[in-house]
């Protein structure tokens, strides 16, 4: 329920984000500029569905991609546990110094995306190659590759500045 | 309220102030960014296990045994960071060398076939001659130890080696052509080929006669299983290749029929010894003072330190020899930039410590001579793999689809100061691997004569293919195709020396790769 709530909220909040994204007039630019930006702090649960006993206790989440023309698909499979960070920061910055002169030369904005430790809960997710997106009906065929779990908290710093490339 | 719904809140609220942390951009600026690529750089980065517990399980041995992988430790931090054991901070690119990801076509992606566009993703690039990672590694193949560490102080130590390594070229060039300087090498090529009639006709000889070889023991194993265990009451079988004691005159045909067959092939055996005979002579056949086999190496010794011979009195412009002197002239541009003050942009520190957990059968023996099959107990091996200056430079993946699937090629540039090995895990580096100044240069698909294809089969299984040579583009694809090359400075295994290592020109011919789910 908590997924689904976030998700919707996610959902919702993105329609002005997208909004945003249109050529600004000079005088709203001005009006914006040095203002703060976004810090956020989330608790994402993937649980179970105990319904589907090809899994031991449920499985959780499927992400099945299919390249190009294949009859097949690559998916991960069974994600589920709680993944938790807090103080992710989003901001867009000028790069205008730093960087043993690259900065100066650069000169323009970038998103800056700033990292933050998280932790996770008994997460886990499964590689995979299968012959079908979803994991019911007849003839389904799956190859499980390997099985990433993890637990605990782990140490994570860093900013990611993304920018237009020429 | 929940932990999720107060997050939920917060970027519901929050999501506004993104277009509030804008800053000004001008007309011109915006134009810029219509239609780009995504460039994109870290800075201030570490990742660190921390107390999190982390492993791959649902990897199976043949017998279809559950083998875990436990990582008790893993890190990416800045160089200088003592294997992880300092929060070094991590710098991957910066504004004017960035990662790029884009849409790329023609100059950009020049294998690619005609009106085709690919999604390329690029790792920061430079052209100076210390962070190309191409010029840099061949440096650092010649300079074999580590510059900075102690005794390794001097650059151009690189180019006293490739120096010493074109003088040997050059005087086993100065020798073949000293050796027919008075013949001409166009005239050494046609004496070559004409005595190579001769050992091409005896080499079909020798081919007949194997031939023949193998067909009398063939008839000789049918015939001895076909004997009699003992042959006109007195002789018994005898071993096989070996006659019964009867000979010729044995009156159970079979005994008889194999003896003959014994005699056969010694004949056969005795047809090909003369055959071989025959060819080696043809090898020794004189011409100019030297034999075939002599010529026939120097000219192919030539060849490769010059190219192929064009004149009586060649040139050496292409060849081995001119590849060294290229690669010389890099070597110096490094020393010398390094002699000047320069210095790379600094790498990662990447490592990795787990514990394989994996069934193992004891066998013993039982009294009997028999090996049987005791108790299954769980083993556990620690491995670690530290890798230090770890720098991915003017790397690129590029991909597409078209009819027959998942497209791609690859270049590989890593390069790392050090690659420690290691199998214990409270021990010292004189008892692990080190792999000093390692420089991976691997090369997969290409665009247009052989794609990397990625796809899943009906059955759910994954593939990876790459095309063979054919007959109709094999000219092309040798000469096209990247060849993929990894050195190194200097290997020490448990504290012994084994020199620099350089693996040179490997090109996939063909490769096809696919899952199995065991037990089939």
């Amino acid at each position: 329920m908590l997924a689904k709530v976030l998700g919707l909220a996610l959902l919702l909040s993105a329609l002005p984000a997208a909004a945003e994204l249109r050529p600004l007039a000079e005088e709203e630019l001005q009006g914006v500029s040095g203002q703060a930006g976004l810090s956020i702090s989330a608790n994402l649960n993937f649980a179970a569905n105990p319904a589907q006993t090809r899994c031991p206790g449920g499985c959780g989440m499927r992400v099945a991609i299919k390249p190009a023309n294949s009859a097949g698909f690559i998916v991960l499979d069974n994600i589920q546990g709680t993944f938790s960070f807090q103080g992710l920061s989003f901001d867009i910055v000028t790069i205008d110094s730093g960087y043993d002169g690259d900065g100066a030369a650069f000169n323009a904005p970038a998103m800056r995306l700033g990292l933050a430790d998280a932790s996770f809960n008994n997460a886990r997710f499964t590689l995979a190659g299968s012959n079908s997106a979803t994991s019911s009906g007849a003839g389904f065929q799956q190859t499980d590759l390997l099985t990433y779990q993890t637990n605990g908290a782990v140490r994570l710093q860093g900013n990611i500045y993304i920018f237009a490339a020429p | 309220m929940s932990l999720g719904a107060r997050s939920a809140a917060l970027i519901l609220l929050a999501l506004p102030g993104l277009a509030a942390a804008m800053e000004a951009l001008d007309d011109r600026e915006l134009g810029e960014i219509s239609g780009a690529g995504v460039g994109f750089f870290l800075d201030h980065f570490y990742y660190d296990q921390g107390s999190a517990s982390a492993q791959v399980s649902g990897i199976k041995d043949s017998q279809g045994n559950g083998l875990t992988i436990d990582f008790e430790r893993a890190y990416i931090k800045g160089e200088g960071s003592q294997r992880g054991a300092l929060d070094s901070e991590a710098q991957l690119g910066t504004p004017l060398h960035p990662f790029t990801l884009k849409v790329v076509s023609g100059a950009a992606a020049p294998t690619l076939p005609s009106g085709t566009q690919a999604l390329q993703l690029h790792t920061p690039t430079w052209s100076d001659p210390l962070n190309d990672t191409h010029q840099y590694g061949l440096w650092s193949y010649y300079q074999g130890c580590l510059y900075g560490e102690a005794g390794c102080s001097d650059p151009s130590q690189a180019q006293t080696a490739i120096d010493s390594e074109l003088g040997g070229l050059e005087t086993s060039r100065d020798a073949i052509l000293a050796r027919y300087q008075s013949v001409g090498f166009l005239t050494l090529k046609s004496g070559i080929d004409q005595d190579m009639q001769l050992v091409a006709q005896r080499r079909a000889e020798v081919a007949v006669e194997t031939s023949d070889v193998q067909g009398a023991y063939g008839t000789m194993e049918t015939r001895y299983a076909a004997a009699p265990a003992t042959a006109d009451l007195f002789y018994p079988k005898p071993d096989f290749g070996e006659k019964y004691g009867c000979g010729d005159i044995c009156i159970n045909s079979a005994a008889r029929a194999y003896n003959s067959s014994v005699d056969a092939y010694q004949t056969q055996l005795d047809e090909l010894a003369a055959a071989q005979k025959a060819l080696a002579e043809a090898w020794n056949v004189e011409r100019d003072g030297y034999t075939l086999n002599q010529r026939v190496t120097d000219y192919d010794e030539f060849t490769s330190l010059c190219g192929t011979p064009t004149a009586e009195s060649p040139t050496c412009v292409v060849g081995r020899i001119q590849k060294t002197k290229d690669n010389r002239t890099t070597v110096i541009l490094v020393a010398a930039t390094l002699q000047s003050g320069g210095t790379r942009v600094k790498g990662l520190d990447v490592g990795v410590e787990a514990t394989f957990n994996l069934p193992s059968v004891a066998y013993s023996d039982d009294g009997n001579g028999n090996i049987v099959a005791g108790a299954t107990t769980t083993r556990s091996d620690f491995f670690s793999i530290n890798l230090e200056g770890f720098t991915l430079n003017g790397a690129y993946l590029n991909l597409w689809g078209d009819s027959s699937g998942l497209q791609g090629e690859a270049s590989l540039q890593m390069y790392a100061d050090k690659l420690v090995i290691g199998a214990c895990r409270n021990c010292t580096d004189a008892n692990r691997a080190v792999a000093k100044n390692l420089y991976f240069d691997i090369n997969l698909g290409q665009a247009s004569l052989q794609p990397l294809t990625l796809s899943v089969l009906a059955d759910g299984e994954l593939s990876l293919f790459l095309p063979s040579v054919t007959w109709a583009n094999h000219q092309a694809f040798y000469q096209q195709v990247p060849k993929s090359n990894v050195s190194i400075g200097n290997l020490n295994i448990g504290g012994v020396d084994l020199g620099s290592q350089v693996v040179r020109g490997m090109r996939v011919d063909y490769l096809n790769l696919r899952t199995v789910n065991l037990p089939r």
